[in-house]
């Protein structure tokens, strides 16, 4: 390789990316001054051409006493990259102690995690870069008072790192085939483009980020603006600011409907099984929210089995889980309908009292068992992460599984309900029970099972709500009253009425909520039902339901 | 009361005149125990057998309040059969507008010497909330400690009673109340002071709620407080022996018929709902000064279902029994949470299981068994309140129909 002719060629130029201090050093520096002129002209790929040699030698010039040269060698081994290289950055960088070098490394460290080939690696290297680009481009041009004010220290970087980085990033670009990843890498470009000293590529970078309008790029651009001079580029800039703003509204605001219709999915889980026996036999089993809780102990002792047991299947727990939180609520239903609830048809609101004196003993057993603290259940691994439709819109797989769980519940229910021979029963019952038991319909059976099925619907309801929240023994008291009031505002009767009261509730308490504050949102929601109850007693399901269930339909 | 001669024919036991003469005396024993206790206690021998600590006369004080609700709330749930799991709203109401008239009462003399409350400071208000201001005076408050679950309450009522909703359905939209308070109290901390409420007060009418004369007030307040739960009492057995307690018990059980007999039911029910919220509205600010704090703890859905524990225990449907059951129930509470703090909660849920099962009269039931079984009249299950009832009072509604009472009943 022709040394000379790059030594000469450097000084002559008096490249502004080299200072006079790394031309008088001795021949070894020579070495890495030529490979490091060569890369940005001859684009050579990276740790191929560098030697075992060459790169231990780098690493040992990391523990020099002297900052310039370490960041010279932190530099050079960037560019060679490789594990080692990473150990070796990784080590100086607990050890370092000057700001701008720890930055440095930092950024190394990050273009190596670039040239990695795991996909995850390559991602996060690139948000990192991208990351310091923008704080690298906002302080760039800062001085003396606004520096201060802008609270952060201006950090140097080398424009010759500076520069590897960005020809790192136009080269991951070009051999990207990961579309995040890709994404990343452009930002990340974009960023450093904004702190370019050219209005013109200022703004193109502006304009860039007004079409991309990720809300998590709204302080790079609101720094970008804050020191902006040039009339034309603080256009662009305060426009793909707006932009982001207005993105991020709808963003926001499609993820609180999304929310919503999750936590509605939830609340039509469990105002289905109050619905179905309100309907059948005219009581409210104020335990309901408790046999919501056990569902997600169900739930928690599910995982601790499997996690001690069946360590390698660990995600399937979520199959015992479910049929095991129904099994066990329909029992603990059925017992109570049989025990208790059966003796006090003839008083509907004595029951009340009597399912809250259990809702209590429940409460407490658990309390006594499993402690008073609130529980994670740890979510199986199948349900992490979920999929970003818009930027900023981050849908979790968790619920998008409740949704579709308890489309495939609603429709269960609804085919037992009107394709089957019970379902015929149940709603025979509903209508007229003594004419049904005249017809011989066992009205006793119809209603110890519609009671244990309700139940169950609120046990798997509480394992999906392990999924959203941690357990604790009165997490069935913070969901009963909105569900209660699902049964109201929906009627009884029609499992359409609840479906429609479900999603109700639960989107006018999400846009509230938006508007005001969880607790007040909550609040106006269920004043607004009460209301609504003055106009339709009946709920949304206009269906003719029987006097003594305490509603009352027109008809009487 | 023109029907006297009726009055043996109505087999129902809250219509009958002997029922209301035999809580009379239960009634009469009980206030004059309850009166007599501090004034023995006043009395200047010391360690005597008869005297009771400031202390439990305090918390005694403080289950006499809680005693004015249940009374309140059996007029509704025991005498017209309107379940209602939100009494805490009223009650709550009541004690908060009680704890802001004492709140103001302090003054500068606050931990930060402002005018306004502590809890105001340090939540950054500047200036006196607008509602905050007509509780300086006393004259104003008081009345509000009424006026105001009594204006709640018929709205409720109208919103609800006024579209039939009833029973269970009514019962729930209660509940619903009872946390919409909850969560406006929390939600408003700069106004209400959040979870931890209004609490710190000084004086009452002068008297110190604090220091070593603390006793003396307590004294005078459960003087206060004993007076007022018999006024609410003797108000109470009023409106029961009145036509109107008989209309309201007609309803509760079978409202159709009443409806259909040409009363407009809805009115009759929010009536006795109001009631009920002002006596709980009473009991309310009859706890603040006792107690010391209102908090939003208080008023919530545990304390308000409760509150029918208490109407429950002591024997709905009866006079006395309220009474007796908030004192029984709470004096467990407390003696429970000092043995055995763990278990409380299953001997209450076993309490509601219990009595609703197996004593769904109470205390009260239980003695009339053994005074009826003695006298060879009734059975346990006779005295049970069930809807059966209503047959039993057709042939007083076919009278009364006759008549065209529907004019006079309605205004009383």
């Amino acid at each position: 390789m022709n040394s000379n002719m790059f030594i000469l060629n450097l000084n002559k130029n008096k490249s502004a990316l080299l200072n006079q201090f790394y031309f008088n050093f001795s021949k070894q520096i020579a070495i890495f001054l030529i490979i490091f002129l060569l890369l940005p002209f001859a684009n050579v790929a990276y740790s191929e051409t560098v030697s075992e040699e060459e790169l231990d030698y780098y690493v040992s010039m990391l523990s020099s006493e002297r900052a310039k040269v370490r960041k010279r060698a932190i530099i050079e081994l960037a560019k060679i990259g490789g594990s080692k290289a990473e150990d070796a950055l990784n080590d100086l960088w607990n050890d370092e102690m000057v700001e701008d070098i720890i930055f440095a490394i930092e950024l190394a460290l990050d273009t190596i995690h670039l040239k990695s080939t795991d996909t995850s690696t390559r991602l996060t290297g690139a948000k990192e870069i991208g990351a310091k680009a923008g704080t690298l481009s906002a302080t760039s041009g800062l001085e003396g008072e606004i520096q201060a004010e802008e609270l952060f220290q201006q950090i140097v970087v080398d424009p010759s790192q500076k520069r590897n980085v960005i020809d790192t990033l136009h080269h991951a670009l070009e051999i990207e085939k990961n579309k995040k990843v890709k994404h990343k890498i452009e930002e990340a470009i974009q960023k450093f483009r904004l702190g370019d000293s050219d209005a013109k590529v200022r703004r193109e970078a502006a304009e860039y980020f007004g079409e991309v309008a990720d809300p998590d790029n709204v302080m790079v651009l609101g720094r970008a603006l804050y020191k902006e001079k040039d009339e034309e580029v603080r256009a662009a800039l305060e426009k793909a600011v707006a932009n982001v703003e207005w993105n991020e509204q709808v963003a926001i605001t499609l993820k609180q409907l999304f929310n919503g219709f999750t936590i509605s999915s939830q609340y039509l889980l469990i105002a289905l099984g109050l619905a179905i026996t309100f309907g059948v036999m005219g009581v409210i089993n104020l335990a309901h929210g408790e046999f919501m809780m056990l569902g997600c102990y169900v739930a928690l002792v599910s995982q601790s089995i499997f996690a001690s047991y069946f360590q390698p299947v660990l995600g399937l727990y979520w199959a015992l889980a479910i049929p095991l939180a129904f099994i066990f609520t329909a029992g603990l239903g059925w017992g109570l309908e049989r025990g208790v609830i059966r003796f006090l048809y003839k008083r509907p609101l004595d029951t009340l009292l009597a399912t809250w004196g259990v809702s209590l003993i429940l409460q407490q057993a658990i309390r006594n068992y499993f402690g008073a603290n609130n529980i994670d259940v740890p979510s199986p691994s199948w349900l992490l992460g979920g999929i970003d439709p818009l930027v900023g819109l981050h849908l979790p797989f968790k619920r998008l599984y409740i949704i579709g769980f308890t489309i495939c519940v609603v429709t269960a229910v609804y085919w037992l309900f009107y394709r089957t021979r019970f379902g015929l029963k149940i709603r025979a019952v509903m209508q007229n029970r003594n004419m049904a038991n005249c017809l011989g319909i066992s009205t006793q059976r119809v209603n110890a099972f519609t009671f244990a099925l309700g139940s169950g619907l609120a046990g798997v309801a509480g394992c999906n709500m392990s999924l959203l929240s941690s357990v604790g023994p009165s997490t069935g008291q913070n969901y009963i009253v909105d569900c209660f009031m699902v049964v109201v505002l929906g009627g009884v009767g029609k499992i359409v009425g609840t479906i429609a009261g479900a999603f109700g509730l639960g989107e006018t308490n999400a846009i509230l909520e938006f508007f005001t504050s969880p607790n007040i949102g909550k609040a106006v929601a269920f004043i607004l039902v009460i209301i609504f109850l003055r106009f339709r007693p009946t709920g949304f399901s206009a269906t003719s339901v029987r006097e003594d269930k305490g509603i009352v339909s027109i008809t009487g | 009361m023109a029907n006297t001669n009726h009055e043996k024919k109505w087999s129902h036991p809250a219509l009958t005149g002997s029922r209301v003469k035999e809580w009379s005396i239960t009634g009469g024993v009980l206030f004059a125990f309850l009166i007599g206790i501090p004034l023995l206690s006043a009395l200047p021998s010391d360690d005597a057998w008869y005297k009771i600590s400031n202390f439990r006369l305090n918390l005694l004080g403080k289950f006499l309040s809680f005693a004015i609700v249940a009374v309140g709330l059996n007029l509704a749930w025991g005498y017209t059969g309107i379940l209602s799991l939100g009494q805490g709203v009223y009650f709550g109401l009541g004690a908060y507008i009680m704890g802001m008239y004492l709140l103001l009462k302090v003054g500068v003399a606050g931990h930060y010497e402002s005018v306004l409350p502590d809890f105001m400071v340090w939540n950054g208000l500047t200036e006196m909330p607008l509602f905050w201001r007509p509780m300086y005076y006393a004259a104003v408050a008081l009345p509000l400690v009424i006026i105001v679950p009594v204006v709640a309450s018929i709205g409720l009522g109208y919103l609800t009673f006024k579209s039939r909703v009833r029973g269970v359905y009514f019962a729930i939209v209660t509940q619903a109340t009872a946390m919409i308070l909850m969560l406006t109290l929390i939600g408003n901390q700069p106004y209400t002071g959040g979870t931890n409420g209004l609490n710190d007060f000084r004086t009452i009418f002068g008297m110190p709620l604090r220091g070593p004369d603390l006793p003396k007030t307590e004294f005078k307040l459960y003087l206060a407080t004993v007076v007022i739960l018999f006024g609410a009492y003797v108000l109470s057995r009023w409106i029961v022996r009145s036509k109107l307690g008989r209309v309201l018990t007609a309803i509760r059980d079978d409202e159709q018929r009443v409806r259909f007999t040409g009363y407009d039911v809805a009115n009759f029910k929010i009536f006795i709902f109001a009631v009920a919220a002002a006596f709980a509205g009473i009991g309310g600010a009859c706890f603040v000064p006792q107690v010391g704090i209102i908090a939003p703890a208080n008023v919530g859905i545990v304390p308000s279902i409760e509150m029918t524990l208490w109407v429950a225990v002591g024997g709905r449907g009866t006079l006395v029994g309220p009474v007796i059951g908030a004192i029984l129930v709470n004096s467990c509470k407390s003696g429970f949470s000092e043995l055995y703090p763990g278990s409380w909660l299953y001997f209450l849920g076993a309490l509601f299981l219990g009595v609703v099962v197996l004593f769904p009269q109470g205390v009260a039931g239980i003695a009339r068994f053994f005074r009826r079984s003695r006298v060879g009249e009734k059975t346990l299950a006779e005295t049970t309140v069930t809807t059966d009832g209503g047959k039993k009072i057709n042939k007083f509604f076919s009278k009364l129909t006759l008549k065209k009472h529907k004019g006079k009943t309605k205004g009383s």
